[in-house]
This record gives structure tokens, sequence and C-alpha cells, in this order.
């Protein structure tokens, strides 16, 4: 029995790597054991100048976060802290050293290093933004279920008031509702848009998990079940069947669009004088700034699914409260238009025409009187 | 030869700001809607321009509606329920056929009624909905997000803007309708010197 032993062997290397690796493992501080103190809301600490900081971590909110989702533990940033000894009346060094988000997150680090915001930092600015002056260090969220107006209220409308600038811009405040800074500010990152489910009586947006349940459908089998032709895009017909599955499942809602960065590491090269400017850019039917179009379906837990959907949805008039001038306009309508024209063209043209062929007519019957 | 003085002059002033204006909003439109086939000026000048005439001629009604309803002139506009079916029927024959054969107008306009029947239906809704209706959408679309409620109840961005385009291109088409119509007076150009001089010459009829 050959196959057997293959399999009794494989057993016995995984026990003896899992024996292994457990002391490493018991090693490693748990979190638990920190928050056995920073669990505690009255937990301060007194500044010389007598004013008093927080040095409590919210255990349930630390364990939602990004970091805490993906057991990230407290030492893998405290990387400093590397053993807790109980019997100082401070369990580990003080202060405790500076946490390099790049450690984990280089190629942000690399994009954030080339952008206004370090070159500020570097000239000593002050209020110039390192990672967690934007991102918040142990509550962090993931980024892809925010929409446009919220990206913004986290983090550039906090230190920037772009009603100051932008004067050349018409429709200041539309704009950035609709578009993310980064999108002109972050040129290298590349841009999409977002169509979400919004309920304009409730003015909410639907979460995934009421679309899905409302269809009767799952985050995995959605595409399955939607992408008649299997090509992995719904394309205008396709979508049209959904919005049809929609309205039959009684789920009122409207398509909400919005031109948001690709949430890539170059959105930190945050650049100045490289803004886009022309408008011509984005309103515009070639514009490659409205490709890609997704149609989101947020989790619990701050992520998002992205269905791509074809550019053309945008031109139809299943999305109606989303439109850039010449960049999302429906063609058909200029077809409409151009027999319009056309006709009162023909109709003054014929008119002339026959008014031109009837001159003798009309001559003769004068000079017949 | 009878001369009436058919147009006083605010109305006069009133209608070729009026003309100019919606000239250029269609031409300023056509600039914005096809700014990827043809590009006179950038974008945002054509956006600009747009805007700046769309409210000069936004007031230019105001005023115009103020001083019709308040003079009471306004009556010029409704057709009678004579006029509203034979009226407008005898004046459809005559451009369709009569006109060909050098018949007389079937209408002579007075101070107190300018329009023939047509005129008065096509004046009509021109004046008391597509203009307030391209006003109204051309306002809403200048502030998406600030009047994102009434924008909303009307169906969204999209709809809002396929009113005005749709109304845009009837425009384009009336302005060819309407410059040409203006050629069929007993002259090509008696009807258009009586729009700038405010007296329309007529003809005196051999029998009546
Ligand atoms: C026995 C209680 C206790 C435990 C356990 C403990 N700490 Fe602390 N920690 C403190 C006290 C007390 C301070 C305040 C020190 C001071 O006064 O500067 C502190 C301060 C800190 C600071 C802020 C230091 C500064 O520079 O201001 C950090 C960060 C920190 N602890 C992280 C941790 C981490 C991570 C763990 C788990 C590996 C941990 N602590 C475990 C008691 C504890
Ligand atoms: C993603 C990295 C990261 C993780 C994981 C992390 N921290 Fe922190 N922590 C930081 C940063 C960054 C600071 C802020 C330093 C500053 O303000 O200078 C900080 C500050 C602190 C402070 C100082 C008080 C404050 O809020 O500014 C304490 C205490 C602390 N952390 C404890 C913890 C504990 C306990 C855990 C585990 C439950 C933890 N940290 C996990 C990055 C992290
Ligand atoms: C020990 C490694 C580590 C360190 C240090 C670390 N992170 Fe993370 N971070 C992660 C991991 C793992 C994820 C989850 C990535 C994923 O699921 O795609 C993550 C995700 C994130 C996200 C969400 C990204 C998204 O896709 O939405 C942000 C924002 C973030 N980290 C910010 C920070 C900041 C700010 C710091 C410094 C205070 C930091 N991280 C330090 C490992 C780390
Ligand atoms: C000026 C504010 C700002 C600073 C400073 C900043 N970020 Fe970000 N970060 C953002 C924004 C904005 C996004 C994109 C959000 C979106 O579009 O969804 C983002 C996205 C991210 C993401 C998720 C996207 C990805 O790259 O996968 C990570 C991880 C991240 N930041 C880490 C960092 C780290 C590490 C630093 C420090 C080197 C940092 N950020 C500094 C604003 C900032
Ligand atoms: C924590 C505060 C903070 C946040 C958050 C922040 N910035 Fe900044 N930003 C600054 C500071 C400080 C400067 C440097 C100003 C200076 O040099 O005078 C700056 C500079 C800039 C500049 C260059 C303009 C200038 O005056 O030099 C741009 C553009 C900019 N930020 C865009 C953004 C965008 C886009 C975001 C959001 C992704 C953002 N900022 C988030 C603080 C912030
Ligand atoms: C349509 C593109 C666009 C959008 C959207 C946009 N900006 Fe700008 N912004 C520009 C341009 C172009 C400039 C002119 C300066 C330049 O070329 O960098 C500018 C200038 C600025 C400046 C001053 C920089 C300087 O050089 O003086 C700040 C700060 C700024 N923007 C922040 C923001 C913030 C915050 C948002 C989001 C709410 C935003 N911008 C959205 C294009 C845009
Ligand atoms: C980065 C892309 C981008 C740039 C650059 C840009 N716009 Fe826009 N603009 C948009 C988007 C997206 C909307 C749609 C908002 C909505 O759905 O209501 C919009 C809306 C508008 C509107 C409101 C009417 C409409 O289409 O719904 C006007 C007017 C406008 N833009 C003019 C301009 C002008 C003029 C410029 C140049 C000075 C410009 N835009 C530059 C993306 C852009
Ligand atoms: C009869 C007159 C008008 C015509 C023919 C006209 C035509 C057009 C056209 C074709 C567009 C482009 C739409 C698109 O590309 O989807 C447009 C946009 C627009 N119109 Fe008009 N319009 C007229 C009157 C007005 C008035 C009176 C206003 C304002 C009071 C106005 C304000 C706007 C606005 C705000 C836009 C969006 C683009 C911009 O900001 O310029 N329009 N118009």
């Amino acid at each position: 029995m050959k196959g057997q032993r293959w399999k009794w062997l494989f057993v016995a290397f995984m026990s003896l790597s899992f024996l292994l690796v457990l002391p490493l493992h018991l090693q490693a501080i748990e979190n638990s054991e920190c928050l056995d103190c920073h669990g505690d809301p009255d937990m301060v600490k007194e500044l010389p100048s007598g004013k008093t900081i927080s040095l409590y971590v919210n255990p349930k909110k630390f364990e939602a976060s990004v970091h805490g989702q993906n057991e990230i533990a407290c030492t893998d940033c405290h990387s400093d802290i590397t053993e807790l000894n109980y019997d100082q009346e401070v369990p580990h060094p003080v202060p405790v050293a500076f946490v390099n988000c790049t450690d984990c997150h280089d190629e942000e680090g690399t994009a954030y290093e080339e952008s206004v915001h370090a070159a500020a930092r570097v000239k000593g600015v002050k209020g110039a933004p390192i990672c967690y002056n934007c991102h918040d260090f142990h509550y962090t969220k993931y980024l892809y279920g925010d929409t446009v107006v919220q990206l913004e209220n986290k983090f550039c409308l906090r230190c920037h008031n772009p009603n100051k600038y932008h004067k050349w811009l018409p429709q200041k405040k539309t704009h950035f509702e609709y578009v993310m800074c980064a999108v002109c500010h972050a040129p290298d990152v590349g841009r999409h848009i977002n169509l979400r489910l919004y309920d304009l009586m409730s003015e909410k947006f639907l979460t995934g998990e009421e679309i899905v349940q409302k269809l009767g459908v799952t985050f995995d089998n959605f595409m399955d079940k939607m992408d008649l032709n299997k090509d992995g895009v719904l394309d205008t017909k396709e979508f049209h069947r959904l919005v049809r599955e929609l309205r039959i499942n009684k789920v009122r809602a409207i398509f909400w669009g919005e031109m948001t960065d690709n949430l890539k590491p170059e959105v930190h090269k945050v650049t100045k004088g490289r803004a886009i400017k022309k408008c011509e850019t984005c309103h515009s039917i070639k514009s490659p700034f409205f490709d890609k179009v997704y149609l989101i379906f947020t989790h619990p837990t701050g992520k998002a699914e992205h269905y791509p959907l074809k550019r053309k949805v945008l031109q139809s008039f299943y999305v109606t409260h989303f439109y850039a001038i010449d960049a999302t306009r429906v063609k058909l309508l200029d077809v409409i238009g151009l027999l319009i024209v056309l006709g009162g063209v023909a109709f003054a043209g014929g008119h002339l025409t026959l008014r031109i062929l009837t001159i003798p007519l009309r001559r003769r019957r004068r000079e017949g009187r | 030869m009878k001369r009436i003085y058919l147009h006083p002059i605010p109305v006069r002033i009133w209608h070729w700001l009026h003309a100019f204006g919606i000239a250029f909003l269609v031409l300023s439109g056509i600039q914005i809607r096809f700014a990827d086939y043809i590009l006179v000026v950038p974008l945002k000048k054509a956006v600009e321009l747009h805007n700046l005439v769309g409210l000069i001629v936004a007031v230019d009604y105001l005023l115009w509606f103020t001083f019709y309803v308040f003079t009471g002139r306004i009556r010029t506009y409704f057709p009678t329920a004579e006029e509203l079916i034979l009226g407008s029927m005898r004046q459809a024959v005559y451009y369709g056929y009569g006109i060909f054969r050098g018949d007389p107008s079937p209408f002579h306009p007075t101070p107190e009624n300018k329009f023939n029947p047509m005129q008065k239906m096509a004046y009509l809704f021109i004046m008391l909905f597509f203009i307030p209706i391209q006003i109204l959408t051309g306002f809403l679309l200048w502030n998406i997000k600030g009047y994102r409620e009434i924008i909303d109840f009307m169906g969204g961005v999209k709809i809002v803007d396929t009113i005005h385009v749709l109304l845009f291109f009837f425009f384009f088409a009336f302005i060819i309708a309407h410059a040409y119509l203006a050629t069929l007076g007993h002259t090509p150009w008696a009807h258009f010197k009586a729009m700038i001089t405010g007296w329309e010459e007529e003809p005196e009829e051999e029998h009546s």
C-alpha cells in the first residue's frame, strides 16, 4: 500500500512542523496581554504639562479593523516590544518606538515619499500628514466600501478646504461630490466608475447583503446568474435583466454613480502642478476615465465586490442619476435630435424649392389678370 | 401700400435680444454636447458662455412675461375657438397651397391681433411651455448638487438633461423654420424690416 504510507508520512510531517511552530507562537505576546492594561477605558498617561492622554485601545473596535481582521498583533506594529516584564511598573520600554507602517506597506511608502505631503513634512510644514494622520492606526478600516464623499471626509477635507481653490472649475460642489480628489490630484493612480444602489426615500445606500438577500443570490454566484453570455462583464442587455430582477424583488433604488481612484498605492502620490485640469479629459465620449465601470456590493467587513459592467451601461437610461456631459451621453437621443433638426431643414428647404418652382405660375397668374 | 405699427420698441428690443440669445444658446449647446466632434472653443469657455447667456435669456424672458401679462398683451397669444380649428386650417392650406399660386394671405395683422392662428399656437407653446421648461432645466443643470432634491424628484440628472437636450433640438429646428417663415412676407425681407423698424407694410388688396 504505497499511497497509504505517503499519507502517514504526510501526517507525521505536519504534526512535527506544528510542534516546532507552537513554541514560537506561544512566545509571541497575545493581544489580550496588552489589553489587560490597555483595554481599560480609564487608562491615561499624565504628561509633564499636566494634560492627560488616553492609552486606551478599544478591543472590539480593534478586532473589527483591517488589522484586527487580518490577525495583525499589537506587537506586529509595536515591534520593539518583544517581551513583557511584569517586575517593572511599565512592563515594556517607554517611549515605545515609532511604528513603521511601511514595514508591511512598502509600495504605499514609496508612493507617499514622492508626494507633496512627504515633501512638506521634510520641509517641516506643520500638519503635513504621515500614514496614520490620514488613516488612523488602531481602527483602520477597509476602504473598498467607502463612497467618494466618505473618503473625502475621512481624508482630504480634514485639512483642506477645496472651495478655496478650483476657481476655474464650474459646479465645484457637484464635482467634489462625484469625483474623488485623488482622481485629479494623484493622476498616476488610475480611476474607474462605481455604481451603487441608493434608496432615495431613506437616503441610504443598500448594503451588499441586503441586495443579495432580496435577489436570492450569493456574492459568489451573482455574476454567474446575471452574466448570461459568460464574458465576465454585464452588458446593457444583462443589466436590463438585473434592473428587472431588482424591480420584481421590490428593491427600490437608483444607481448612484461616481468617479473614484483605483485604490492602489499610487493614490498617495499627491503632486503639485500635475493635477488634471482639462475638462475634455473627462467630458468626452472617448474619455478613458469611464472605461472601467463596476457595480459595488459592500460586505459588512468594509470590503466590497466589484462586478464589472460595460461602459455602455452608463450611456443607457438605466443609469439616470449620473451624467457627465459628453462622456455618458445617450447616443439615441442624438439620432432623434438629428431627425428633428433635419425635419426643420427639410420643411424650410422643401417649401423654398416649391416656392421657386412655382414662380412662373404666379407670374402667369398676375399677368393673366 | 398700407403701413401698420405692429411692434413697439420694447418688443423689438426684447425680440432681438431673445433671438440672438437663443441662437447663441443653440450654438454653444452644440459645442457643449458635441465637443468630441467640433471644438471651436474649449469646453470650459462654451460652458461659461452658455451659462452667462442662459442667465440673460432667463431674465429677458421674465421681463417679457411680466410685460405681456400685466399689459394684457398675452391675449394676442391665445387663439379664439374659431381660429383654433378653422383658422389654422385656412392658414395651413394657404402655406401649403395658396401661397404657391399667389393667393392673398387669409390673415391680416393688426396691433391688437398680430399673429395668425398657426403662429399663435406655435408661439403659445414655445413661450408658455418650452422656453420656461428649458430655463428651468437649465437652472437645475447649473447647480446639480444644490438642486439635487428637485432633480431627483424629476427622475435624475440624465432625465433633466434629456428634456433640456430634446428641447435644444427643437429650438434648433424652430430657429431654422422660424427664420424661413419670416421670408414669407409680401417680399422676403418685409417681416424682418418690420421687426427692426416696427412698421409692417402690406400691399393693398385689389378686392375685398
Ligand atoms: C501592566 C500593564 C501594561 C501592559 C500589559 C502593557 N502596557 Fe503598554 N503601557 C502601560 C503603561 C503604564 C504605559 C504608560 C507609560 C508612561 O507613563 O509613559 C504604557 C504605554 C504604552 C504605549 C505608549 C508609550 C508611549 O510612547 O507613550 C504603547 C504604544 C504601549 N504601552 C503598547 C503596549 C503593547 C503593544 C502592549 C502589549 C505587548 C502593552 N503596551 C502592554 C502599561 C502596560
Ligand atoms: C497597524 C499597526 C498597529 C497595531 C496593530 C497596533 N498599534 Fe498601537 N499604535 C500604532 C501607532 C501608529 C500608534 C501611534 C503612535 C503615535 O501617535 O505616535 C499607536 C499608539 C498606541 C498607543 C499609545 C496611545 C495612543 O492611542 O496613541 C497604545 C497604548 C497602543 N498603541 C497600544 C496598542 C495595543 C494594545 C495594540 C493591540 C491591541 C496595538 N496598539 C496595535 C500602531 C498600531
Ligand atoms: C504587520 C504588517 C502591517 C503593518 C505594520 C501595518 N499594516 Fe496595514 N495592513 C496589513 C494587512 C495584512 C492588511 C490587509 C490587507 C488586505 O486584506 O488586503 C492591511 C490593510 C491596511 C489598510 C486597508 C487597505 C485596504 O485595502 O482597504 C490600511 C488603510 C492600512 N493597512 C493602513 C496601515 C497603516 C496606516 C499602518 C501604520 C499605522 C499599517 N497599515 C501598518 C498589515 C500591516
Ligand atoms: C494624505 C492622506 C494619506 C496619507 C498621508 C496616507 N494615505 Fe494611505 N490612503 C489615502 C487615501 C485617500 C487612500 C485611497 C482611498 C480610496 O480611494 O479608497 C489610501 C489608501 C491606502 C491603502 C489601501 C490602498 C492600497 O494601496 O492597497 C493603504 C494600504 C494605505 N493607504 C496605506 C498607507 C500608508 C502605509 C501610508 C504611509 C506611507 C499612507 N497610506 C499614507 C490617504 C493617505
Ligand atoms: C492631516 C492633514 C492633511 C490631509 C488629511 C491631507 N492634506 Fe494635503 N496637505 C497638507 C499640508 C500640511 C500640505 C502642505 C501645504 C503647504 O505646503 O503649505 C498639503 C498639501 C497638499 C497639496 C499641495 C497644495 C499646496 O498648497 O502645496 C495638495 C494638492 C494636497 N495637499 C491634496 C490633498 C489631498 C487630495 C488629500 C486627500 C487624499 C490631502 N491633501 C489630505 C495636509 C493634509
Ligand atoms: C477636476 C479635478 C480636480 C478635483 C476633483 C479636485 N482638484 Fe484640487 N486642484 C485641481 C487643479 C487642476 C488644481 C490647480 C493646481 C494644480 O495644478 O495642482 C487644484 C488645486 C488644489 C489645491 C491647491 C494646490 C495648489 O497648488 O495651490 C488643493 C489644496 C486642492 N486642489 C485640494 C483638493 C481637494 C481636497 C479635492 C477634493 C475635495 C480636490 N482638490 C479636487 C484639480 C482638482
Ligand atoms: C476628473 C474628471 C472631470 C473633469 C476634469 C471635469 N469634470 Fe465636469 N463632471 C465630471 C463628472 C463625473 C460629472 C458628473 C456629475 C453628476 O453626475 O452629476 C461632472 C459634471 C459636470 C457638470 C454638470 C452637468 C453634468 O454633466 O451633469 C458640468 C457643467 C461640468 N462637469 C463641467 C466641467 C468643466 C467646464 C470642466 C473643466 C473646467 C470639468 N467639468 C472638468 C467629471 C469631470
Ligand atoms: C433655448 C435655449 C437653450 C438651448 C438651445 C440650450 C442647449 C443646451 C445644450 C445642447 C446643452 C448640452 C447638454 C448635453 O450635452 O447633454 C446645454 C447644457 C446646459 N444648459 Fe442649456 N440651452 C438653452 C437654454 C439654457 C438656459 C436658459 C439655461 C440657464 C438658465 C441653460 C443652462 C444650461 C446648463 C447649466 C447646461 C449644462 C452645461 C453648462 O453648465 O453649460 N440652458 N444646453
